[in-house]
């Protein structure tokens, strides 16, 4: 099979977790005898372009074997991030992905790139969607008003204009909730990784039976975490995110300054990518805490010994996160984890069964349980036998294949 | 008793001596002070043991000259004098005048006049005393060199000095001694009688003598420097040691090093040797690329050609294509859709109905748009490819649909599986594995049996967390089947399933769906599964696992089966028939039970599925139920794995070797093709350089190389057998039996590698270009030349043994490549 992936950015420059997740599976695709492509946008990208048609840069590349085609306008605007289907990159993109017959094309982030559903329904080639967050039917993607509020229907978009966006961008807000309905009809398979996403789409904006596949993990490069606790056992709690406010990193601090317990220390990892602002707030909130420390930004290579350092990991969102990568990878590494309440998280962690929960945002109740774990350190024992490894790379690679493969003999019959 | 520093020092050695030489009975001394004169005179006299009374006289009160004391001058001079002395000498506390009456004329041998120094006073002592000296007394007098102050000594002893035999010591302010007749002691006529020349060595050696105590500090400091220069001469001794040793160490390390930089120096040679072959072959290839360039242009040309053309049928077609839309919406597509449809339904793809449904399709198609003549020809080209194709048929299974339907509930068997796993050091991801056997669904009841044979890592206590029966057997006692067979005699399941450690489940209903097969159909009595590969699968493994499925025809869920006899297929289309593989594959027990596996070495699944085929079951194998399981195997071990399932392939499924090798007097020939290919592929593999162009591009290149450098003769070839890794160390244990012998290129061989690269770039194709995996590629290249070797010298043996004419050597390479497998 000859498959395209798209979404709206991508390594080098990006690699959050839909970038690491199709970049995964984009591998494993490979080694199971399938050629890829990735289509993306280059949102930051400003050298390396090749060519240059008709308003738009365009490069490829390869990135660890796989390759990319990536795409920008000549001169982005802010509203491309609001814009399911552009329109204008009909052209240049249907132009682009001529050279090879593709049999699929999975889209796991639709903006920016959105304009590949059309080409590809025009192109009759069978579609499949993974949602990997609520950008199509929130702008923001993260479904969280500026007040922090969690927001999960856009009431048709009229929620966006009052919470969030001028009201000059009503027509946008509108044709948003037009090409939703497009993007339902034109896909031929759409995907959640957890049951939380799977239902918040399907209440609100899918029509079309949504299927689930949890994001697999690739275990090459995952060691297990094989510490013991005793009584008396010193705790190294680790928060691994971007220091971003949904993410939660004050909820943490603030609940482990109520904490005061000699032998547990907070290691925080993460880049703040510029919020200055908020970065400022955490440190001057740790600055009376010499058992907190920053300790920067850190590589995916990193992760197995920063995994092998820390005992418990805190995922504190104050949104609706979905499957954090770094929780799965947690997992696989037998570290048991601590999680706010909200969103997919729950549906891997069981409260005292392999971690912890927590109420989303509420210090006090994250205090309670560090605290629990702070005065018996023998229960993250228990918690460390019960943990059951996330899924591989292999079994989300294998179940996608299946999919596809049922999409194209559908489409050899029809 | 404090010892000032008084000017009689120095004449105390003499005063000793004269108490020796002497011997008075009665020695005075008149003016003590200290008592550093008097306790000389009475230390001589106790330690000669002399019969020497001894008389201090002194008011012990100081004078004009000496200045007032106190009494502390007495009791310190008693304190050390009394404990000593007391016995025969007494401390007189008076004046000389007081004092001289208490002696007996001429009774003093001794006198020392030592007290008031004037002029008068001396005299008036001597003259008041001078009764109370024997007549051969000596008299003696301090401070004769004394020409200062007030002081009248020396004038009085140069009066006195006339009137009897004298001595003068001049040293430590002067000391006359006087003898008071010519009957002196004649021990002292040396003294009395010494010339000028005796006087002077007399007074050096008293002087010496008198110094020889500051000598002797002086000595024994200089002894004590003396020792510290010895022992700080022995740390630099051991210090020098020490260096020497270090030196010694060095120039070991030097010598090594200069060997090593001479080897490097070798290399560079040989190095300097192969860029001057790559030097030659640039110049040549640079001639290709001239040539190439040349036909590039014309090719533009021609290409600018066809593009004016190509957009001229784009237009064409895209108003064509118009035109099919407005059809395609007609009743008449739909109605041709629809049947399409019906056929798919009704004739499933590789049934013997559909192929001839599709043949007469395509006949009559052909008969309609090339005429009659046409389709003739391309059926008897059919009927020639039929011969060459492969005579299995592959019957499709209706199994669950690829996308499945969430809410379709799956229901459950009633049957027990029992899952025998042998195990050693499964390592960590057994917990997985056994995890996700215990969570899968749709089956009433699974038994896991694990028979270990001597685990040294968790292994056990994971098989125990996931209540697996834990069997120990000891590891010789492994054997593929015969472990198998013991674990399946120790199974209660209705079915059994047999798997590797390290093969991981896919899916909750992995073990369902190959359970509803064999349920679905009794003919069926097992059933296997795909393998896909692990995310540390290297490119090679990638390959391995992809054509595999190619070559026994597994694209999608179904049965294998034929019409032909068994002994009339080929080895390949045996092998598709046989289909057992013990890294996954379920049997109904009661079948296992009637033959079970053989204890032979290798391949005892694959004899059991020709066994169960055999008594005329048949087997299913599922694309689309699968376990994850690969191996990142070494070029050594493949070369290994190519000769045992040769080997294999011929004991169980008949495989005749071809005879190429036939006329191969030795292994060593053999070895010799397989080393000179081994060069040409080192060679090649540098040459390469980049691998920039795309994966089918880099592959045609380097099977350029390798030709190009197999015309060129064994003898360039001959300096690059080795790769540096790779297969060197196995082919130096076969040239050390079997000689290195000719080398000689064999092109059967050699388009057997070509074969297979093809083969390989079949699956390699999937990436772009391999820059980003080049080492990984390079892998591959070695290890698909690892297997062919390995098939070649099993080919070898096997002609041989056939023939009775295994000698020594092979005999040798047999076992060699025989163990570890």
């Amino acid at each position: 099979m000859n498959i395209l992936f798209a979404l709206h950015q991508f390594f080098p420059k990006h690699y959050t977790g839909t970038e690491r997740l199709v970049l995964n599976l984009s591998k494993q695709m490979q080694r199971m005898g399938h050629s890829v492509n990735i289509l993306t946008y280059g949102i930051t990208e400003d050298e390396g372009f090749t060519q240059h048609d008709s308003g738009f840069y365009i490069k490829e590349y390869e990135y660890q074997g796989v390759p990319v085609i990536s795409i920008r306008h000549e001169l982005i605007t802010a509203e491309s991030d609001l814009t399911i289907f552009d329109l204008t990159m009909e052209k240049i993109v249907g132009k682009n992905i001529s050279h090879a017959k593709f049999d699929i094309v999975h889209v796991c982030h639709a903006m920016r790139i959105g304009v590949i559903i059309k080409v590809a329904r025009q192109k009759n080639i069978p579609i499949v969607l993974t949602l990997t967050d609520f950008w199509l039917m929130c702008p923001k993607g993260i479904a969280v008003t500026p007040d922090g509020q969690l927001c999960l229907n856009s009431e048709n978009g009229n929620k966006c204009l009052s919470k969030c966006y001028e009201s000059n961008l009503k027509s946008r807000m509108k044709r948003r909730v037009h090409d939703l309905a497009e993007v339902n009809k034109s896909v031929d398979c759409v995907v959640s990784a957890t049951k939380f996403l799977k239902q918040v789409y399907a209440h609100s904006s899918f029509s079309s039976e949504i299927k689930l596949i949890p994001f697999g993990k690739d275990y090459s490069n995952v060691r297990s975490n094989q510490k013991t606790y005793a009584a008396h056992s010193d705790i190294t709690l680790g928060f691994m995110s971007t220091m971003v406010e949904h993410k939660g990193a004050h909820v943490l601090i603030n609940a482990f300054n109520m904490v005061k317990m000699g032998n547990i220390k907070l290691k925080i990892y993460g880049d703040y990518f510029g919020q200055t602002h908020y970065y400022n707030i955490l440190k001057d909130m740790a600055q009376d805490n010499r058992n907190i420390e920053f300790c920067g930004a850190y590589k995916y290579e990193d992760m197995a010994d920063i995994l092998d350092d820390i005992d418990v990991l805190v995922v504190p969102s104050t949104w609706w996160e979905n499957s954090p990568l770094v929780l799965l990878r947690a997992l696989a590494h037998k570290v048991p984890a601590i999680v706010s309440d909200l969103g997919g998280m729950t549906e891997v962690i069981t409260d005292g069964e392999n971690g912890f929960t927590f109420e989303a945002g509420n210090a006090e109740s994250l205090a309670k349980v560090l605290r629990k774990i702070g005065q018996d350190p023998v229960i993250l024992n228990e918690l460390k036998a019960r943990i059951q490894p996330p899924p591989r790379i292999e079994e989300e690679a294998f179940a996608y294949e299946k999919i596809y493969a049922g999409l194209i003999r559908k489409k050899e019959l029809y | 008793m404090t010892l000032g520093t008084t000017a009689w020092h120095q004449h105390i050695p003499f005063a000793m001596a004269l108490v020796d030489l002497a011997k008075p009975r009665i020695l005075v001394e008149l003016g003590t002070h200290y008592g550093d004169s008097y306790c000389a005179f009475c230390q001589a006299v106790d330690e000669l043991k002399i019969a020497t009374s001894c008389y201090a006289v002194d008011t012990w009160a100081g004078d004009l000259q000496s200045g007032p004391y106190g009494p502390e001058v007495l009791e310190d001079l008693k304190s050390h004098h009394d404990p000593l002395y007391s016995s025969f000498s007494r401390l007189i506390q008076s004046t000389f005048d007081e004092a001289v009456g208490h002696f007996n004329d001429a009774s003093i041998g001794i006198l020392h006049i030592d007290g008031y120094h004037t002029y008068d006073s001396v005299k008036h002592d001597f003259e008041t005393w001078r009764p109370k000296m024997k007549a051969n007394g000596i008299v003696l007098l301090h401070d004769t060199n004394v020409r200062e102050r007030d002081f009248g000594i020396r004038r009085f002893w140069e009066e006195i000095q006339v009137k009897g035999p004298h001595f003068e010591f001049l040293n430590s302010h002067g000391l006359g001694i006087l003898a008071l007749g010519e009957n002196y002691p004649r021990a002292l006529r040396f003294l009395f009688e010494a010339n000028e020349s005796a006087t002077i060595k007399i007074r050096e050696f008293f002087f010496f003598v008198a110094n020889l105590e500051g000598l002797s500090d002086t000595l024994q400091i200089k002894g004590q420097q003396l020792q510290n220069r010895d022992i700080h001469i022995g740390n630099l001794d051991r210090l020098i040691q020490d260096r020497e040793q270090r030196l010694s160490n060095k120039d070991i390390e030097i010598e090594t090093l200069v060997q090593k930089v001479n080897e490097r120096w070798l290399d560079i040679g040989a190095i300097g040797q192969q860029l001057q072959y790559k030097e030659s072959e640039i110049i040549s290839l640079n001639k290709t690329i001239e040539i190439r360039d040349q036909s590039l242009v014309n090719k533009d040309v021609e290409i600018q050609t066809l593009v004016q053309k190509t957009h001229e049928l784009s237009n064409i077609i895209a108003e064509r294509d118009k035109l099919i839309q407005q059809i395609m919406s007609g009743i008449i597509m739909r109605l041709m859709t629809r049947y399409k449809l019906a056929v798919e339904k009704v004739l499933h793809p590789e049934t013997k109905l559909r192929r001839y449904y599709d043949f007469a399709s395509a006949g009559l198609k052909t008969i309609a748009t090339e005429g009659p003549g046409s389709f003739w020809r391309k059926f008897r080209h059919y009927r020639s490819l039929r011969k060459k194709n492969s005579r299995i048929k592959i019957k499709p299974l209706k199994l669950k649909p690829l996308i499945e339907d969430p809410q379709k509930s799956v229901a459950a068997i009633d049957k027990t599986v029992s899952i025998v796993i042998p195990t050693k050091n499964a390592g960590i991801d057994f917990d997985f594995t056994l995890g996700k056997i215990r969570n899968q669904k749709g089956i009433r009841e699974i038994e896991i049996i694990v028979v270990d044979s001597g685990s040294t890592d968790n292994t056990i206590e994971v098989a125990i967390k996931y209540a697996a029966m834990v069997h120990s057997i000891d590891p010789s006692d492994f054997n593929h089947g015969l472990t198998r067979n013991y674990g399946a005699g120790q199974s209660h399941g209705e079915y059994v399933l047999f798997m590797v450690q390290d093969a991981m489940p896919i899916g909750d209903y992995w073990l369902h769906d190959m359970l509803h097969v064999l349920e679905g159909d009794n003919k069926i009595a097992a059933v296997t599964c795909r393998q896909v590969p692990r995310s540390d699968a290297d490119l090679f493994a990638c390959a391995s696992l992809c054509n595999h499925n190619r070559a026994l025809i597994f694209s999608r869920d179904g049965v294998a089966s034929t019409s032909a006899k068994f002994d009339d297929l080929s080895p390949i289309d045996k092998r598709r028939l046989a289909g057992l593989d013990n890294v996954c594959s379920m049997i109904r027990k009661d079948v296992f039970d009637k033959f079970k596996f053989t204890n032979i070495r290798y391949g005892e699944d694959l004899e059991l599925g020709l066994k169960i085929r055999a008594a005329g079951y048949s087997w299913a194998f599922l694309y689309w139920t699968a376990v994850i399981h690969s191996h990142n195997r070494s070029a050594d071990y493949l070369l290994k794995r190519g000769y045992v399932d040769a080997k294999l392939l011929a004991e169980i499924l008949s495989y005749e070797p071809p005879d190429q090798y036939v006329d191969y007097l030795d292994v060593m020939d053999v070895v010799g093709c397989l080393r000179i290919l081994y060069a040409a592929i080192n060679l090649s593999v540098v040459a390469l350089g980049t691998y920039d162009d795309n994966v089918k591009d880099t592959l045609q290149r380097f099977k350029s190389f390798v030709q190009a450098n197999l015309n060129s003769g064994p003898t360039r070839l001959k300096n690059f057998e080795r790769s540096g890794r790779y297969l060197d160390g196995i082919f130096d244990d076969m040239i050390k039996l079997t000689g290195t012998g000719d080398l000689k290129p064999n092109d059967s061989l050699t388009q057997s590698y070509f074969d297979s690269i093809d083969h390989f770039a079949g699956y390699v194709r999937a990436y772009k270009s391999v820059k980003e995996k080049e080492g990984q590629f390079v892998d591959a290249l070695y290890k698909i030349f690892a297997i062919i070797a390995g098939h070649a010298l099993a080919d070898y043996y096997l002609l041989m043994s056939r023939g009775g004419g295994v000698n020594e050597s092979l005999t040798y390479i047999n076992s060699l490549l025989s163990e570890g497998v």
